[in-house]
């Protein structure tokens, strides 16, 4: 319903942000702007009270008891990661989205199909033992046949999936995770300081990692 | 070992590559790591179809669904496959759960297709009409007797068929009306057997009587206590339908009390089967209703259900 062009407004449905854009029409890496990880709350820490120490570096500052995370870091931490999507995605590794909330299931299915091959999601909890039991989870045939190691695992909430993480070092896998201000930055290989509560925040850097790694494939 | 192998070598050279010589394949499904992948994929599939048909419904204006057009829609609900037929076209055995979720989606999957196929989007109908047979269940039922109690069947020669149950024993009764007349219904009424006592005063033969054997042996010769005998024939006295019967009965488990209290159980719901106005009586009596009450179990602490050991000062 058009109510205000009459009035002077050039802001219409096509070219505003509507709130199915996060998960169906994330920004490329290139393009995201400093406003838009503001306006998806990115740089809402936790108490302060919480903080991890190492987490230091990228914290701006506190505010009413919480912290605030550096989006001047956050960024160039997103294009990092983005960027080394785009490598393993261009020399034909796998990845895996790992997002084990139940808000966060669509957005790494989305993301995993995104990327037409070479890219998978785990939307609820991580088998431990995927990596290193891989004979019993899977079966002998299966092990032999699939390459079931992935080269590269994208974590949206890494506190959450501590045996995920050490899985992933024991097997030698490069980490990407969204590190809130509650969390060691140094679990991760490739960490992305983010507010890990807003599911707007999460949609967005698994999309523009997704889009990264298309863009690896092609 | 080294192994020269047909299959493509794997392209991976990064850290967390292959650690044996095998090439091999990346796995197909996105949703390999979930160890589901067979469900996760139909799961994808059906949420893509829903929100696929809901998108071209809704640009059609055809949702949402106006009241006066919800009255049109078929009132049976859909019939999917069981859990066994639904593994061959998912590919993995599901637990129920999981079969809940697909037959959930399901059902948002048909109300798109009522929608379509009311609103008049043939593209769209024929589409989830495709995806929906792959489910639907062939040999549906013409009831939809979800969350109720299977009927009681009355079969060609007669027979009424229910099982009973009391405590630890089960009895399986068939209930068959004795020669007197082919409507059971009219045994109800007083004046039919008035009739027949007056018209039989000399041929007491001729008086309708109700014969019943529990495993091939007569009431009175298998149950001795005479409470056990009255409990078996008290749906047919309270009914006014002694005579009108004979029961058939096989029962196991549990003890006297027991089985004659399962094959009064399902003798009750045999003759509701026959004669629909007796339902109402049996019904009021408890008859019908399955005893609940079993033995208590044991617990810790104590000798036995209640009786608790000798309390001891100190």
């Amino acid at each position: 319903v058009d109510k205000f062009s009459a009035l002077g407004s050039s802001q219409k449905r096509e070219n505003t942000w509507q709130p199915f854009h996060s998960l169906h029409a994330p920004p490329k890496p290139s393009e995201l702007t400093l406003s838009a990880l503001v306006a998806a709350g990115a740089h809402f820490g936790h108490s302060k009270a919480l903080m991890n120490p190492h987490y230091a570096p990228f914290a701006y500052g506190t505010r009413a008891g919480v912290v605030l995370i550096d989006l001047d870091k956050t960024l160039p931490h997103i294009r990092r990661a983005a960027n080394v999507v785009r490598g393993v995605a261009a020399r034909g590794g796998t990845i895996v989205f790992i997002g084990t909330r139940p808000e966060l299931a669509p957005a790494v299915r989305k993301a995993a199909h995104r990327m037409s091959y070479n890219a998978y999601h785990i939307g609820e909890k991580w088998k431990p033992g995927t990596l290193t039991n891989k004979h019993s989870l899977f079966g002998f045939d299966v092990v032999r046949s699939t390459k079931i190691v992935p080269d590269l695992a994208v974590f949206l909430n890494p506190l959450h999936n501590m045996s995920a993480i050490r899985e992933c070092t024991l097997e030698h896998i490069p980490t990407i995770g969204v590190v809130d201000s509650n969390v060691d930055p140094r679990i991760v290989m490739y960490p992305i300081p983010a507010n890990d509560d807003s599911i707007r925040t999460l949609e967005l850097i698994a999309g523009l990692l997704s889009i990264a790694g298309r863009d690896g494939i092609e | 070992m080294r192994r020269e192998s047909r299959v493509e070598r794997s392209t991976s050279d990064m850290a967390g590559g292959n650690r044996f010589y095998f090439p091999t394949k990346a796995p197909e499904s996105p949703a390999f790591y979930t160890g589901r992948a067979a469900f996760m994929d139909t799961v994808d599939t059906l949420e893509r179809a829903i929100s696929h048909a809901r998108r071209i419904l809704s640009a059609r204006q055809l949702l949402p669904v106006p009241d006066f057009a919800r009255e049109t829609f078929p009132a049976t609900k859909p019939q999917w496959k069981g859990m066994g037929n639904m593994f061959n076209v998912v590919g993995t055995r599901m637990r129920p759960k999981n079969y809940k979720k697909i037959t959930s989606l399901l059902n948002q999957l048909a109300e798109c297709y009522n929608v379509a196929h009311v609103g008049d989007a043939p593209s769209v109908a024929r589409a989830t009409k495709n995806v929906l047979d792959m489910f639907g269940r062939v040999d549906a039922p013409i009831e939809d007797l979800e969350g109720q109690k299977k009927p009681v069947t009355i079969d060609d020669a007669g027979r009424a068929y229910a099982r009973g149950r009391r405590k630890e024993a089960s009895a399986r009764v068939w209930v068959i009306p004795t020669k007197t007349t082919d409507n059971p219904s009219v045994v109800m009424d007083p004046e039919f057997f008035h009739e027949k006592i007056l018209k039989s005063y000399r041929k007491i033969t001729e008086l309708p009587t109700t014969s019943v054997l529990i495993n091939n042996v007569p009431l009175a010769q298998y149950f001795v206590n005479p409470a056990d005998r009255e409990r078996v024939l008290r749906p047919l006295k309270l009914t006014g339908l002694l005579g009108a019967f004979n029961v058939f009965a096989l029962s196991r488990g549990g003890g006297t009390t027991g089985q004659s209290g399962a094959v009064a159980h399902g003798l009750a719901q045999a003759l509701a089967a026959h004669v629909p106005e007796a339902d109402l009586i049996l019904r009021r009596a408890l008859l019908i209703r399955r005893d609940p009450r079993v033995v208590e179990r044991k617990k810790a602490g104590r000798a036995k259900a209640r009786k608790k050991y000798t309390w001891v000062k100190r």
